[in-house]
């Protein structure tokens, strides 16, 4: 059985706990009664994704989803009669029968089905449902992103007011919010919403995507080129140059295993070198509340920069804080922490990797199987 | 003098009409808010209800509605 654990701010009831307090020390999460959890496949993977003041928890390519948080802006596809806040995780019907990913948005998310579609919901407010002008501006029920016909997608991603789509031949598509040009497109201000799909054009086929507060992060198929659109205000667009006026790009160092974005800074899990000695994560952006592991002159370090901490399996990143977990499976969280999101229960910000899921717990059944990320909050998945 | 999170146009502040404030999401994920009375006022500091953080608001007083 599925054991999901919870840190941080609360305030929306999107860490599931039942009540709306915040965690400031891991809390477990709690199941309704429709969303028992007990009779699902022990082997099923299980992800957690949070945005604002909402999360979903969905076992990977499975049949299984589940939210809880604020349904104001129906970003639970909870319907219109759900306005929340719903305090444990909950069942969501949705198009498709499996999941594949989830993403969430300050307060929209998209979903990715098992036949490559995607589907939003939430806030449309700077088109980031990508169907055009609503009638309310939001919605409470999937709504079908269209994009050119027979298009399959592989993954999704959410900014805070922005969207984006990866398909299956390496294009991406981008909707919402650009005033910041972070869908790559040069932003124009008498239109600075772009409410249809639009594919991103001149770009190497991309593999991996990952969606900042108002910047928008891909890795191409050769795992080790990277492009960066939009707010660059704190180094979010990171070490490289510009391209065509729009797209930053640089390399990483080694191939890349998995890329996160916090809202002003990014985050990749890099393969881990021959000897599996050496530090395996980067990041580069903001770091004025610790947000790079290190403490820096200023408020942001533009070079890439490795996280003091080896053999890295997995990262996920809030608003401000990251989240790793190790081969081990020990979690350790820095960053942002007013809310103890990072771990810390005197709420002080964390400046370099702090444990707080020891490798050999008391209990065996709390050892980390994967972690995940709300704005403010974080999840431990056992 | 209190240092802020960021400073934010009004533009990509969130109008409320009913409570004549103006909204920006909170890393947090409450929302900083200003009212426009303040902003009227020549106030530009939106606070978040659930955080210290502070934001200073970027905007025109000849523009206000």
């Amino acid at each position: 059985m599925v054991l999901i654990r919870a840190l941080g701010s609360n305030s929306g009831g999107q860490l599931a706990t039942g009540d709306m307090e915040d965690a400031h020390y891991l809390a477990t999460t709690q199941f309704s009664q429709e969303g028992n959890v007990d009779g699902e496949d022990v082997r099923a993977k299980w992800r957690v994704q949070g945005g604002g003041n909402h999360a979903y928890a969905w076992t990977d390519n499975g049949p299984t989803l589940l939210a809880c948080g604020s349904n104001a802006d129906g970003e639970l596809a909870m319907g219109d009669g759900v306005r929340g806040p719903v305090l444990c995780w909950t069942p969501v019907p949705f198009p498709g029968d499996f999941v594949r990913q989830v993403a969430c948005g300050w307060s929209h998310t998209l979903l990715l089905n098992d036949l490559g579609q995607v589907f939003a919901t939430g806030s449309g407010a700077f088109g980031q449902l990508g169907v055009g002008p609503l009638p309310k501006g939001a919605t409470a029920k999937w709504v079908r992103v269209a994009a050119s016909t027979g298009s399959v997608f592989v993954s999704v991603a959410c900014g805070m007011r922005h969207s984006l789509a990866l398909d299956k031949d390496g294009v991406v598509y981008g909707w919402g919010a650009n005033r910041c040009g972070q869908l790559g497109i040069v932003p124009d201000r008498r239109s600075p919403n772009i409410l249809a799909a639009t594919p991103v054009e001149g770009l190497l086929p991309i593999a991996m995507i990952a969606c900042g507060r108002s910047h928008s992060i891909l890795i191409a198929q050769d795992y080790k080129t990277v492009y960066v659109a939009g707010q660059d205000k704190y180094a979010q667009c990171g070490p490289g140059s510009s391209q065509s006026g729009t797209w930053q790009t640089f390399q990483l160092p080694r191939a890349a295993v998995k890329l996160c974005s916090g809202w002003d800074f990014g985050a990749v899990l890099l393969e881990p070198d021959d000897k599996r000695l050496s530090n395996n994560v980067v990041m580069w952006g903001r770091a004025d509340q610790g947000q790079l592991a290190h403490r820096v002159d200023g408020s942001y370090r533009r070079e890439l920069g490795y996280v003091e901490l080896p053999e890295v399996s997995d990262i996920a990143c809030g608003s401000s804080h990251t989240v790793a977990m190790t081969a081990g499976g020990s979690v350790y969280m820095w960053g942002w922490n007013e809310h103890g999101n990072a771990g810390d229960p005197t709420l002080a910000n964390v400046y370099s990797p702090l444990c707080t899921l020891d490798e050999q717990p008391a209990k065996i059944e709390h050892r980390a199987m994967g972690i995940g990320c709300g704005y403010g909050n974080s999840y431990i998945i056992s | 003098m209190a240092s802020f999170y960021d400073e934010i146009e009004i533009e990509d502040m969130e109008f409320d009409e009913d409570e004549l404030t103006y909204y920006y999401p909170c890393p947090c994920g409450d929302r900083f808010q200003i009212t426009l009375a303040a902003l009227k006022d020549s106030e530009d500091i939106a606070m978040c209800p659930s955080c210290s953080l502070l934001i200073k608001v970027i905007y025109d007083p000849d523009d206000l509605p």
